[in-house]
């Protein structure tokens, strides 16, 4: 009964009542305005410009209801409201629906919601999996099989944001020495945004669905009649709102909440590769916001962005026509970095993990952190190679071959450095070390299979087709989401306090690995034969029926495998026996506190005296408590 | 022979001999390309090749030393001691820096030329009109077409063995692609425009399309310069013109025979004198299987004693 209470007074549930009615008061209102002003409010699924602003308001109710603009109104008012922290007199797991300001809460919110995601991402794959398992149309039909292909794109966007988030929330404030964030009450927005942003673009499925993929291009998105397209846009936009806050506290806690002796080179290696995605997702997130709000008015109040017409008398003016291709510029511009944002992290847990698990310091440090901040750079220069079959100028595509060829120095420096610091180790084959290694070489998978991609003349064979897909899916798997997967086991005992079982882990990365293997070399293998992307049926001319089997087998056996992991992890919270405070034998600052954490996460202020990585070097420290340091 | 020596040499064996079987495996099985059949095919055939030896190499250079590693060097029961303390060598990752500084270079080089090259105009070429709308494709043939009247149009595109074409394309709707796998090449099919002309305050709008008899004149009058992709056809065959950009209900059903006929074919079919096989359009009614109309193709092959390879091995 107490805990019926808590769930319906706790901030998640008061927060989507709150959108709820937002949304069904701002849109019955805006429908009676525009009746009485004489609109047509009755084509489609729903009235559209009034969906939109409702969709769009509905995300203040949420956060209004939540109570995540609480202190700040209060500071509007003159008061000067204290930060909270703990449950609030309630019990601790309630910290966890309701809005907390602690990092580390903040980090497992957004854990909790990736893998949430994730899994409702992963079921819309299998679905659209088993349509394609055979030629021919089974069960699903062509825009049943488009909505669920693009809610798959975006759905595992929204799920790799919040894993990211979830990483960077947990580890990024504790590796540095710090207590929290510098902005704790921004870091909640962060994460509370993006619940109501995905529960618009959510509702995308429910009312009609939409079939622009997640690219979403004019002119078929401005045209297309599957009003799901709005609420997609729309949830894509708000959720923009939670990368730029998170990216800009990440950056700002970086700089100024070091601890004593944590210099920028001192600092541990994944910080690194989390500061260069925030760097991104700070800076790049506006274009796609505005890419995607010239969508909207374009289809809401009629604004023609992207409708090719052409007026003499506009041009003399200084207006040229509208162009569809526009928008794939302001489009990419944001979403090739956006890459960039999801694996960077990914790779800092790789090269995090490494030297534990080797016994042996990380080769090359400086090389390695630098290299996020290449990638970081160079990912920034290179859009235009979505858009070499668009019709750009031949002298335009040469410049973004070449540096999209570029961007293939920094990640080789990883690589090699990952190899040279695995060479001579004493390596140890624990659950997290397995995915360390599977994501190393998934990521060569995609590593591998862009050079051919990002030259022009082999681009016009594979541009759009199944090898995307193959190598796309292989860049996050091992930048993504094999990291995410080690980083959950390996700190999994630091923040519950206790320990999962080996032989289920293995038995996850035993099943998952080698799926995904088959199931990306497989897409890859189809696309060379002239398998298209984003097609509900391919036809058995092409002869790829058997490959398409296969990769729906291997697609259901990665599902079962994540599965097992969540069985896994659920269980060990049941457990009795406490883990130990570092079960791995780290060096990293968060390893020399209890687990779970404590709230300030150190007894007291740390000090860093020595390298981070010096594995196998005698009588060196690198973090001590303050008090201990001498001065 | 020190240990670190003998460690090294049996790497380097190992890289040499597995660059070799990983660039076998990629190029006979693994990234096996469909049938070419345009000079395009052969020549971009040269760049794939060059990425697989690459990938074979640069596979070969990370997964060896890593498996390697995991084999040898991994902790053995009972020796909980650290692995020796190695930060870094500074030589080495400025090594491994400008090499692939090099390579990359090289490719950008050879590739930017490869690239412009092959979309350069050839000697002699005809015009063939390609429009997307959702979902079919139409084709228009100013060579074959009166002036004045309404150009010339099939749901086929035809064309000539050894004979240089520009496919000119635009969409009359949303963005579509143009990709035959066999041809190697790919183009997006971007809205055309309609330009609208307001001289003496009179607005007047103008229609861009191919179908317009007078397309010409009025794509002068605006500077209009649609999509275009260059193919020199070589093998003859039936060969299908595929839609690659999402476009909606039926995007995956965006299907056009291509045919590529020699000399004598080709006049016969320009005399109105040839049958073509039926043409695989899903406008009416639910697609199945039926709806590519395969056995029209193989019949047609048949008829035209296509030689083996891609007829057999593609229908």
């Amino acid at each position: 009964m107490r805990t019926l209470y808590y769930i319906v007074t706790s901030a998640l549930v008061r927060g989507l009542i709150g959108q709820g009615i937002t949304a069904f008061v701002v849109y019955q209102g805006m429908v009676s305005l525009r009746n009485a002003l004489g609109y047509d409010t009755t084509q489609g699924v729903y009235d559209e410009p009034s969906g939109v602003m409702a969709a769009l308001i509905s995300v203040i109710g949420f956060l209004l209801a939540a109570g995540v603009f609480t202190d700040w109104l209060k500071w509007i008012g003159g008061e000067d409201p204290p930060l909270k922290h703990g449950a609030q007199g309630r019990p601790e797991w309630t910290r966890y629906i309701n809005v907390d300001v602690n990092h580390k809460v903040i980090g497992i919110q957004y854990g909790i919601a990736s893998m949430v995601i994730l899994l409702l991402g992963g079921l819309l794959a299998i679905i659209f999996r088993l349509e394609l398992a055979m030629p021919g149309l089974q069960f699903l039909d062509g825009d049943a099989y488009n909505t669920l292909f693009s809610a798959h794109g975006i759905i595992m966007i929204v799920s790799i944001f919040s894993g990211i988030a979830a990483m960077i929330n947990y580890l990024g404030p504790v590796m540095i020495g710090a207590s929290d964030m510098s902005f704790p009450r921004l870091n909640a927005f962060s994460y509370w945004v993006s619940i109501p942003a995905a529960t618009v673009l959510l509702s995308a499925l429910v009312v009609g669905g939409w079939d622009t993929g997640w690219v979403a291009y004019p002119t078929h998105s401005t045209t297309t009649t599957m009003l799901g397209v709005q609420m997609f846009l729309l949830g894509f936009y708000i959720n923009g709102f939670s990368s730029i806050a998170s990216g800009l506290n990440m950056v700002v806690t970086t700089v100024y909440m070091r601890a004593k002796g944590m210099s920028y080179f001192r600092m541990p290696i994944f910080v690194w590769a989390a500061v260069s995605a925030s760097i991104l997702q700070a800076t790049i997130t506006q274009t796609v916001g505005l890419a995607l709000t010239m969508v909207v008015a374009q289809r809401a109040l009629g604004l023609e962005f992207f409708t090719p017409v052409t007026d003499p008398a506009l041009i003399e003016l200084g207006f040229p026509g509208g162009d569809p291709t526009l928008y794939q510029h302001l489009f990419w511009f944001y979403s090739h970095p956006a890459v960039y944002v999801w694996i960077l992290p990914g790779l800092g847990v790789i090269s995090e993990l490494l030297p534990v698990f080797t016994r042996k310091p990380l080769f090359g440090y400086k090389w390695i952190a630098l290299s996020s901040v290449g990638i970081a750079l160079v990912g920034s220069i290179v859009w235009a190679h979505h858009m070499f079959t668009s019709g750009m100028p031949v002298t335009w595509k040469i410049p973004f071959m070449i540096s999209t060829l570029f961007v293939a120095i920094p990640t080789g420096v990883k690589f090699f450095s990952w190899v040279a610091t695995i060479w001579e180790g004493k390596m140890r084959f624990d659950t997290p070390m397995l995915f360390v290694l599977g994501a190393i070489s998934v990521f060569l998978l995609g590593g591998l299979s862009g050079p051919i991609l990002g030259t022009i003349a082999t681009d016009m064979h594979l541009h759009d087709s199944y090898f995307v897909v193959g190598h796309f899916h292989a860049t996050i798997f091992g930048g993504f989401v094999f990291p995410f997967f080690a980083a959950i086991y390996y700190w999994w005992p630091k923040a519950t306090g206790k320990m999962y079982s080996e032989a289920l882990g293995k038995l996850h990365f035993w099943i998952m690995v080698p799926g995904f293997w088959v199931m990306s070399l497989t897409q890859m293998r189809t696309g060379v034969l002239g398998m298209r992307r984003r097609i509900a049926d391919y036809g058995p001319d092409l002869g790829i029926a058997d490959e398409q089997a296969l990769i729906t087998v291997a697609t259901l056996a990665i599902g079962w495998s994540i599965l097992i992991m969540l069985y896994n992890l659920i269980v060990s919270l049941r457990s009795q026996e406490e883990a130990v405070p570092n079960p791995w034998g780290s060096r990293s600052p968060e390893f020399m506190s209890p687990s779970p954490l404590p709230e300030f996460n150190f007894d007291g202020p740390i000090q860093v005296i020595g390298e981070p990585y010096d594995y196998g070097l005698d009588d060196s420290t690198y973090v001590v408590p303050a008090s201990a340091a001498g001065d | 022979m020190g240990s670190r020596t003998r460690h090294f040499a049996i790497i380097t064996v190992l890289i040499a001999v597995s660059t070799v079987v990983v660039y076998f495996l990629i190029n006979l099985y693994l990234f096996e390309r469909p049938f070419g059949a345009s000079a395009e095919a052969s020549q971009i055939e040269t760049m794939f090749q060059a990425h697989f030896i690459l990938m074979g190499f640069l596979f070969a250079i990370i997964v060896v030393p890593l498996g390697y590693a995991i084999v040898v060097f991994r902790q053995k029961e009972g020796d909980d001691t650290d692995a020796p303390h190695i930060h870094g060598n500074t030589t080495l990752e400025i090594v491994w820096t400008i090499i692939p500084v090099l390579i990359v270079v090289g490719f950008a080089i050879w590739g930017s030329f490869f690239y412009w090259d092959l979309v350069s105009a050839n000697e002699g070429e005809v015009e063939i009109r390609v429009q997307g709308y959702k979902w079919d494709w139409t084709f228009y043939y100013p060579e074959h077409s009166v002036p004045g009247e309404p150009p010339r149009q099939d749901q086929t595109l035809v064309v000539e063995t050894g004979q240089p074409v520009v496919l000119t394309m635009q969409a009359n709707d949303v963005i579509h692609a143009f990709w035959v796998p066999q041809f190697r090449v790919k183009q997006d099919v971007v809205p055309y425009n309609i330009a609208i002309r307001s001289d003496n305050g009179d607005r007047q709008v103008i229609d861009l399309s191919f179908a317009n008899p007078n397309y010409e004149e009025a794509a002068e009058a605006f500077n209009y310069s649609p999509q275009e992709v260059r193919i020199i056809p070589d093998q003859p065959g039936v060969y299908r013109l595929r839609c690659a950009e999402i476009c909606g209900t039926q995007h995956w059903a965006m299907l056009a025979n291509v045919i590529v006929l020699d000399t004598d074919d080709y006049q016969a079919w320009v005399n109105g004198e040839l049958t073509l096989p039926a043409d695989p359009n899903f406008a009416n009614g639910t697609p199945d299987t039926e709806g590519y109309y395969l056995d029209e193709l193989k019949a047609f092959c048949d008829e035209q004693e296509f030689s083996g390879v891609n007829c057999e091995s593609e229908y």
